[in-house]
């Protein structure tokens, strides 16, 4: 089973740093299916990961953290003190990767990966 | 000023979604007026003619892009000063027979986590912005930039979705087209990573946080803040003097 994350929202300052950023996670597979009429091979999500059981990186020290409904709706809120002074999409993806990487029942998708 | 980045939801949606709708027919009176699409789709990474009005042996098709942003995050008390859209192209060619461009304008949708056909004609017909097909970049993972206009920054919801959509002008002003016109292909949010994805970056100034206005001798105490777009202010009498 493979996993991703996707930005909701980012946030930044007046001084153009990132002061929160709110992400879902997804687990889903590499499948072949017609798209307009064509076979197209690509990751294709099948779930979003909403529960602390599913969301395994969050548990730190046994103590859950990160997981926030707004609206109804339910997202993983990442702030400094989480990913530090950072400025781009890049830097937050790095952090993220990490994040990622530590679900060890999930295999990132190939983009998301450490490197 | 702070700034706010939002993208669309993948499948599978929670609160927002983009996709296309599009119709093809032998008439552009038809295609044009027509109340559901021939096909629709939410769940492409990925698609040939981003956006079209298009005249190919015979038949007119357009094709229409929805992009949807969940931008509650603003709060209703934001004050919008500028906001950019911008998508990825995907390195395939476009087509400029009769040298037109893209549009933004307003989108109502059934649902706001579903495309389907019969969102086709749930478009809008005033230009929040545009960018021509000339200048739309067509290398892979390239984000072609539209700047919106007051109509534009209107149409920002600060407490729930904002519904934008794509249309070539050709479309848009009801001219018919004489050959191919269409954006070349472009990423929509279920692609694979995040360095693709459709998004809307916002300028705005944040609503007031709590203010505390004191007197000397501390004889007044004033509290202010706003709340949903209202000020809200406390005053705390001291010595009898407010």
């Amino acid at each position: 089973m493979k996993t991703d994350y996707k930005f909701w929202y980012i946030k930044r300052d007046d001084d153009g740093f990132i002061t929160q950023a709110t992400i879902r996670f997804y687990e889903g597979e590499v499948t072949t299916e017609n798209e307009k009429g064509v076979p197209v091979t690509r990751y294709r999500r099948t779930k979003r990961l909403e529960t602390f059981d599913d969301l395994q990186h969050l548990k730190k020290d046994g103590i859950v953290k990160g997981l926030k409904e707004v609206n109804g709706k339910v997202a993983v809120f990442y702030n400094q003190e989480n990913f530090g002074q950072i400025k781009t999409d890049d830097e937050l993806r790095d952090f993220l990767n990490k994040e990622l990487e530590k679900d060890k029942s999930r295999e990132p998708i190939e983009e998301q990966k450490v490197k | 000023m702070a700034t706010l980045t939002v993208f669309p939801d993948p499948n599978v949606e929670v609160s927002s979604v983009d996709g296309f709708a599009e119709i093809s027919d032998a008439v552009w009176a038809t295609a044009r007026g027509a109340a559901t699409g021939g096909s629709a789709s939410d769940s492409g990474g990925v698609y040939s003619t981003y956006c079209a009005a298009d005249l190919n042996l015979g038949t007119y098709t357009i094709t229409r892009t929805f992009w949807l942003f969940d931008t509650s995050a603003l709060t209703a008390g934001a004050t919008i000063s500028a906001a950019v859209a911008s998508f990825a192209a995907a390195g395939g060619a476009s087509t400029n027979a009769d040298t037109t461009a893209m549009h933004i304008v307003a989108s109502t949708p059934a649902s706001n986590t579903a495309i389907t056909t019969a969102d086709y004609d749930q478009i809008g017909s005033t230009t929040f912005g545009n960018i021509t097909i000339a200048n739309w970049v067509t290398t892979n993972n390239t984000y072609n930039d539209i700047t919106l206009n007051a109509s534009g920054l209107a149409a920002i919801s600060k407490t729930g979705i904002t519904k934008f959509a794509g249309r070539l002008a050709l479309d848009l002003n009801d001219v018919a087209p004489t050959g191919n016109n269409y954006i070349g292909s472009g990423y929509f949010a279920d692609n694979a990573g995040t360095s693709s994805d459709p998004k809307l970056v916002i300028t705005y100034t944040a609503p007031a946080g709590p203010a505390n206005v004191k007197t000397f001798n501390t004889i007044t105490l004033a509290n202010t803040k706003i709340v949903n777009g209202i000020a809200i202010a406390s005053v705390k009498t001291k010595s009898g003097i407010a």
